[in-house]
């Protein structure tokens, strides 16, 4: 029992340590993009969509663009359904309130990714930059994932790399 | 068995047979409603009317075409990157669904462009089989895909403002059911999901199970 207790507290000291470390690098940005995973595309097709979540750990930012090498142009769309209707409409900026965790899923607000170089195939890897006001510009690296896998094979995608 | 309870039982009895002959002639004068779904379900159903269409391997469709089988009928664009190809994937679930459920009713997926313009034939080929190799996708003269929407109470159209190439177009979310007179039965509003489709499907065969 004490050797345990003794082992947690440790480690947490440890991972203060290192936590701490990080802050003083200035490794750890303000926003971090997680879960990111952009769906594969039919042959043919020329717009894509990426999918994410945004954390926000500083203040009060906001997303004002996108850009990647994979499309001529990366625009932040919303997807709204209203009286039976799905309209998509381009967000010029998205707010970030401080400690928000916005999700960009399926349905709803995403990355469309505007005139595909080329077809986006499950596994390939894109890379993808998004802009904020504040935090800059934060880069990550995007799996394509075929999403007509059932959900349980989706998971194993997202959290198996 | 005390005597009270005998006659407790008697009365019951005689209830529950007034009640149910209550109950069929009430069934007689006023029909059932149609199955409660994710949507709605008309009771009698809806004739297409003409339209003349072209298939995603170049062939002609007319009304006649959605006769004999039960049609799933959905409104999208290729360049939609999002809804669409969410929809697409839970008609395919649907699909393998109905072929575990209700495997004695013939069906077929229709994709209708709402994008003529830049939706070709051989272009909608590669789309819809990338969904499912059976996937049908239709589109034709706007006049014809504007009849086809309008019969199944479906709305498309290009929101002003926008570039000449690279626009968007708004459209029905839901999903139109054709039964196999080719006449409109339900329409399946969104979110899809597609079991929620499947077990209504379920609920609308068993009640009309349909007549080519």
């Amino acid at each position: 029992m004490i050797v345990r207790n003794l082992g947690r507290a440790s480690l947490g000291v440890l991972l203060a340590g290192l936590a701490c470390m990080r802050a003083a690098a200035g490794a750890e940005p303000s926003i971090q993009i997680v879960d990111a995973w952009a769906r594969a595309t039919p042959p043919g097709v020329e717009n894509g969509a990426v999918y994410c979540k945004i954390q926000n750990r500083g203040g009060a930012d906001r997303l004002v663009g996108a850009r990647s090498s994979a499309a001529r142009t990366v625009e932040i769309h919303e997807s709204v359904a209203r009286d039976g209707v799905v309209e998509m409409h381009r967000v010029d900026a998205l707010p970030l309130d401080p400690g928000a965790s916005v999700d960009l899923a399926p349905g709803g607000t995403h990355v469309m990714l505007v005139g595909l170089a080329a077809p986006l195939v499950a596994g390939a890897k894109i890379e993808l930059s998004i802009v904020f006001a504040t935090a800059g510009v934060v880069t990550v690296e995007v799996p394509v994932v075929d999403a007509r896998a059932p959900p349980a094979a989706h998971e194993h995608e997202h959290h198996g790399q | 068995m005390k005597r009270a309870d005998a006659v407790a039982i008697g009365t019951a009895a005689a209830l529950a047979v007034a009640v149910g002959i209550g109950a069929g002639l009430w069934r007689r004068a006023a029909p059932a409603p149609p199955p409660e779904i994710g949507g709605y379900v008309l009771p009698s159903p809806k004739p297409l009317g003409a339209l003349e269409l072209v298939d995603d391997r170049g062939a002609k469709v007319t009304a006649k075409d959605f006769a004999g089988h039960w049609s799933f009928v959905y409104f999208g664009y290729t360049y939609c990157p999002d809804v669409c190809p969410l929809t697409l994937v839970e008609l395919a679930e649907v699909k393998k669904k109905l072929a575990e459920r209700t495997p004695s009713a013939a069906s077929s997926v229709y994709f209708v462009s709402v994008d003529p313009q830049r939706d070709t034939p051989e272009r909608l080929h590669e789309y819809v089989t990338y969904f499912d190799p059976d996937f049908h996708g239709l589109t034709g003269d706007v006049a014809h895909i504007t009849a086809l929407a309008n019969a199944v109470g479906a709305v498309f159209f290009v929101p002003p403002g926008q570039d000449e190439k690279a626009y968007l177009v708004s459209h029905s979310s839901s999903i139109a059911l054709l039964e196999p007179s080719g006449a409109l039965r339900a329409v399946f509003t969104a979110p899809h999901d597609a079991e929620q489709v499947a077990a209504d499907f379920a609920k609308i065969y068993a009640r009309y199970p349909g007549r080519p």
